[in-house]
């Protein structure tokens, strides 16, 4: 073959040829009556993949995640074509590519219809209130299922519609500590012998919404499911149920089979491993922005080494100038052990006292160890390896202009996940969606929208 | 129980303000709640989600105040902490304060500053559409 592989690979997967390519899930449609971001996130993979998703919000105001972040200081106007003056938080921008946007008062008995007619055309409905909520205003699946029985009916939210946390809301952060996540990431209790040498005895949560993210792609993969067990055998759809405390402890790796072997708890083991050294982050002495106004940038950088084969071991303390450390620990039992971990991270630390991130990355590189900087989020959206993918990249949006997002994660040869718009505003299209979809005249839109139902 | 009597949205009876109860405040509540429209006071009692009892109007004092509150044809709202339960705000000494802008980092146009109706075609901005700068 004339073509390398890399030739290859860039060639089926150029992101400038995404547009001529068909688009997997085209035909289907979806409703994404949903908030924050565990909700619309599943229907937003959904809508990049080609099929179209109607998000449906309150009227004027929208969703609370236009209100969010930054907590009220809205960033892309306007908010609705009611509201010129207020906009939409760039927390929402992660969340809702692609759909077309309808306000509807889910409160009121016309509101209800307007779902109610929607869901006859539609293949599926992604959904996040409390559970129960849309059941009783006589919008969940049992009264949609009623309508339309091939209604695929995805409801993600905390603790689920029954069981003994059913009454209880849950977000991304309330997800972890329920499902267990926070109680191994972060700081051990204490290190003897290191005492005040190493942050000790915190719990650290992730500040992405991580939770959030993984159970809308859950959402996403239980409505393809559905969609071919619909299409290809029974010819009925589906009602999910996602519990987002559920997905957090599907993350605890080997802490549950663990603690059923061995009634074992695990512990947190900070920026280090407990199963392979060295495998860890180390903190650099110097900033790469030193003076930056910018607090992420002013501070000293981290760096990620990883060298935990006998050979590469021995290879990275040599390097470092600390063959005594090799000698001292020359098999993994030795340097995993949790006593003598700190004196090698330490003693990492030392000789990166005096170099900046980048500079220990660089010299690791040469000394053939595995190594990566901690990069912040200017220096994620300015890396050649994401933009040249299209996994961060500038969207000319019709109606916010030239703005910034995050790409779709994976690519496809044939069927690529792409980004027409990042989003629009609340009741955008409206006249379209109810006049296409419901049969509605423009003076009835007119009347909806006089009486606060759209 | 029709939706009037059962939401977390208190339409007050004497001034007709909509004080909206939040979800993560009063989803499980039993107490007094004051209009920020006219400062009555109500009596009422949610439980997960669903009001139960009230509103019935009371004497002060309330113990809690709505999230937000408008009139309704939206044209008035409340914010201040005498009205409605403070918000999480931004924290711009950290966060740093947003500036309107209508061009990006790249000097390209963004719609990224407060807006006028007649700045708008339909829900969107005049000026991305006709691509001249903002004015």
């Amino acid at each position: 073959m004339a073509m390398s592989f890399e030739e290859y690979c860039r060639d089926v997967f150029d992101p400038k040829k995404v547009f001529s390519k068909p688009e997997p899930l085209k035909g289907y449609r979806f409703l994404s009556m949903t908030q924050y971001i565990l909700g619309p996130s599943a229907a937003n993979y959904l809508a990049e993949l080609g099929a179209e998703v109607i998000k449906i919000e309150l009227p004027r105001r929208g969703e609370p995640m236009r209100h969010t972040t930054p907590f009220n200081e809205p960033l892309l106007y306007p908010l609705s074509k009611w509201l010129p003056d207020k906009g939409t938080g760039l927390g929402f921008f992660g969340a809702n590519h692609n759909e077309y946007f309808l306000s509807v008062d889910f409160h009121k008995p016309e509101g209800q219809e307007i779902v109610k007619m929607l869901a006859a055309k539609s293949d599926g409905c992604v959904e996040n209130y409390r559970a129960g909520t849309f059941d009783r205003w006589g919008i969940g699946y049992r009264q949609l299922s009623q309508i339309n029985p091939r209604i695929i009916y995805q409801w993600l939210g905390g603790f689920g519609g029954w069981g003994p946390g059913r009454k209880r809301a849950s977000y991304d952060i309330l997800g972890q500590a329920q499902g267990g996540c926070f109680s191994v990431t972060g700081w051990p209790v204490k290190i003897p012998g290191y005492e005040g040498k190493f942050p000790i005895g915190l719990p650290s949560k992730h500040t992405i919404w991580i939770m959030d993210y993984w159970g809308g792609m859950m959402g996403a993969f239980q409505i393809l499911a559905a969609l071919y067990w619909r299409d290809n055998v029974s010819g009925v759809g589906d009602f999910f149920e996602y519990s987002q405390v559920q997905g957090a402890q599907r993350h605890l790796s080997d802490a549950i089979a663990l603690y059923g072997r061995h009634g074992l708890v695990q512990q947190r083991w900070g920026n280090w491993d407990a199963l392979l050294s060295v495998h860890g982050i180390i903190k650099c002495g110097k900033s790469s922005y030193p003076g930056s106004q910018f607090p992420a940038e002013a501070e000293e950088g981290f760096c990620l080494v990883s060298a935990y084969t006998d050979a590469d071991y021995a290879k990275l303390m040599k390097a470092v100038g600390r063959d005594d450390l090799a000698k001292k620990y020359p098999t993994h039992d030795d340097r995993v052990k949790a006593e003598n971990q700190p004196a090698i991270y330490e003693a990492l630390e030392a000789w990166a006292k005096d170099k900046t991130k980048e500079q220990v990355e660089e010299f690791m590189h040469k000394n053939g160890i595995n190594a990566q900087r901690v990069m912040n989020s200017k220096e994620v959206s300015t890396s050649e390896h994401f933009l040249q993918r299209g996994n961060v990249h500038w969207i000319d949006d019709p109606t916010f202009g030239d703005v910034f997002s995050q790409g779709p994660v994976f690519m496809a040869s044939e069927t690529p996940p792409r980004h027409k718009w990042a989003f629009k505003p609340v009741g955008a299209d409206n006249e379209y969606l109810l006049s296409k979809l419901c049969g509605f005249s423009k003076a009835k839109i007119k009347e909806l929208e006089s009486q606060d139902v759209i | 129980m029709s939706f009037a009597h059962c939401s977390l949205m208190l339409e007050c009876s004497k001034c007709q303000v909509i004080n909206y109860l939040d979800p993560f405040t009063f989803w499980f509540f039993k107490g007094k709640v004051k209009c920020a429209g006219c400062d009555a006071i109500w009596a009422i009692e949610i439980d997960n989600g669903t009001r139960t009892s009230g509103p019935t109007e009371a004497k002060p004092p309330h113990d809690k105040l709505p999230g937000f509150a408008q009139t309704k044809d939206y044209k008035k709202d409340w914010r201040s902490s005498d009205k409605v339960s403070e918000a999480p705000k931004a924290r711009p000494d950290f966060q740093g304060k947003p500036i309107p802008i209508y061009k990006n980092v790249r000097g390209k146009l963004v719609s990224g500053g407060p807006l006028k109706p007649e700045d708008l075609v339909g829900s969107r901005p005049k000026f991305i559409l006709e691509g001249r700068p903002y004015k």
